[in-house]
Order: C-alpha cells, then structure tokens, then sequence
C-alpha cells in the first residue's frame, strides 16, 4: 500500500507514458518540426519505421523511401501540396 | 518482436469483424443516426475533428455528429479498409490499426456538387506540432507501443504571395525501435477555417462581367 502512494503521477494514470519516454516523443516532434522548417525530406521519412505509413488525403504513402519522396515532390512544387474539398482538407507536409 | 510492432496482419475472422464495424459505421452515417455512430467508440475513445481537434468520450463524440447531422446529411457512406487488412499493434492480438478510404454525398448550400481541388508551389514556414495536453499515450500494456494528437500549424504563401496561416491535427501511433522510437502511422487533417483560406486565395477569378449600369 505504501507503495502505491510513493508512485509518481504519471503511473495513477492508466495510460500515460512515462516523463522520460514523452520527453522523447516531445524531442520528436522538435526535431521534426526542424526537419519540416528546413524542407529537409529525408530528416522528416527518418522520423517514421522502414514500413511507416504516412495517411494523407490522397491515401496513405506505405514505406519511409516513398514518404521522403512524397514529400521531397512536394517540396519541389512538382505535385500538389496541398488538397481540400470545400468542407475538409489537408495540407500535404 | 520489439520494432516489428504492426507487421502483422489480423486474422481472419477478426479483420471480418473490424470490416463488419465499417459495415455498422456505413449504415449509422447513412442514417445520420448519432448513437448507432458512437456506438462502434470505446467509452474513452477519442476523435480528432478536423475543426476542433480531439473529442474525449463516447457522450461528447456523440454530441458532435449529432450537431452535424443537423445540417450536414450525408448518403452513400461508404467506409473500406485499405486492403481490408487491418495490422496487430504489438503481439497480444488486443489492438489493432488500419488505414482507409471514405466517401459519401452531400449537398452544398444550393444543392451544388462539392468540387475537389489542387493546389501547388506550397512553401510552409514556421511550421509548429504540439503534442495535446504534452501527453503521450500507452497502447496495451507491453510498453512498447504508443499513441498521441497533436495541433500543427504553418504559414505558406497564397497566389499573391500573401500570407496564409493554416493550422490542423494529426494522429500518430509510435513504436519503440531499440532506444528510439518511431512513427507507425500518421494521419492529419486542415481545419474548415484554413481550407476556406486557401480556397479563397486560390480560387479561379471569375471572368470580368460587364458592370449592369454600363447595360443599355
């Protein structure tokens, strides 16, 4: 019992990572809004799994080769970069 | 099977059952019945809206179809699973992932079709991504898989080179790679707001029209 009211806050909620891995994931998405800023593709792709699947509106991208070129493509204005019907839509970066 | 996590495809009977659920989903959207809808949510389930990002509980995401349907009234819903594989997340057999397709009729104010556009030569700067509440979440209880929302937002350029600010959510579901971790799955949406932005900014202009006082 006594145990359990030493836990640390994070472990009385039932589904929250623990400060060191959220501070992981939180570094994630500094570096990955780095990558974006820099339009560097290859630092954004390196973010996902070799098998990663990046949804877009268009469908998902499967793959982290095809999501940097996706997104390299995208960069370089040589395919939409952005689609949007007129109720929803997504901004393809 | 640490980072193989979502290699895996459901067997049989239990993608027959998660295609069964894009079934139910079909019918309750169709119906534009709210609690058939959130019927098919876990009690703690979360939505992400493309409006106001995400929606806590079964009660509040009921709310929210039950506001659109008010002047939204969709037909024809159709839900299908990408490959009709749904993946395993970790090894338990308990959680599962997939991507997929929806589409579905509407009508516009005037009962105009709703036209799908393209945009290109899109330069984002100060691109931004906050994790809600800073909080990142576990999937089963294996630890080595992971799940997050986020609000992102950036600013690009219109057709005249005016400043466009657009702001969205994404989802992502993370999965531990040795010491690392890596993103599975991401899907992101643009809020209404900033799509009306870029639809205004890149419109076609109408053609000139003569100006009715200058008619005989």
């Amino acid at each position: 019992l006594a145990i359990s009211f030493a836990l640390p806050t994070y472990a009385q909620q039932k589904d929250v990572a623990d400060p060191q891995t959220t501070q992981k994931i939180l570094a994630m998405a500094k570096t990955g809004n780095d990558a974006h800023n820099n339009n560097d593709a290859a630092a954004i792709a390196e973010q996902f799994t070799r098998d990663g699947v990046f949804v877009t509106t268009e469908g998902p991208i499967t793959g982290r080769q095809a999501i940097q070129n996706g997104i390299q493509t995208c960069s370089s204005g040589g395919t939409p970069s952005t689609t949007s019907t007129s109720s929803t839509g997504t901004s393809f970066t | 099977l640490i980072g193989t996590a979502g290699n895996e495809l459901a067997d049989p009977q239990t993608t027959q059952k998660i295609l069964a659920l894009m079934k139910a989903a079909n019918e309750a959207q169709t119906n534009n019945d709210p609690a058939a809808r959130v019927a098919l949510y876990t009690r703690d389930a979360v939505f992400v809206t493309p409006d106001g990002g995400p929606i806590i509980g079964r009660q509040a995401i009921q709310k929210w179809f039950t506001d659109l349907y008010q002047w939204w009234h969709p037909k024809n819903s159709i839900h299908k699973v990408d490959g009709d594989a749904p993946h395993l997340i970790g090894t338990a057999g308990n959680e599962l992932w997939a991507t997929g397709e929806w589409s579905e009729t509407g009508q516009g104010k005037n009962g105009e079709p709703i036209p799908i556009k393209r945009y290109r030569w899109w330069h984002p700067k100060d691109y931004i991504t906050k994790l809600d509440g800073n909080a990142v979440h576990l999937i089963g209880t294996a630890g080595n898989e992971l799940w997050a929302t986020a609000e992102w937002s950036e600013t690009g350029q219109g057709k005249n080179g005016e400043p466009l600010s657009i702001k969205g959510h994404w989802t992502r579901i993370y999965v531990r790679e040795g010491d690392d971790w890596k993103i599975r799955v991401s899907a992101m949406n643009t809020t209404p707001d900033s799509v009306r932005l870029i639809n205004k900014s890149f419109a076609p202009q109408p053609a000139a029209t003569p100006s009715p006082t200058a008619s005989p």
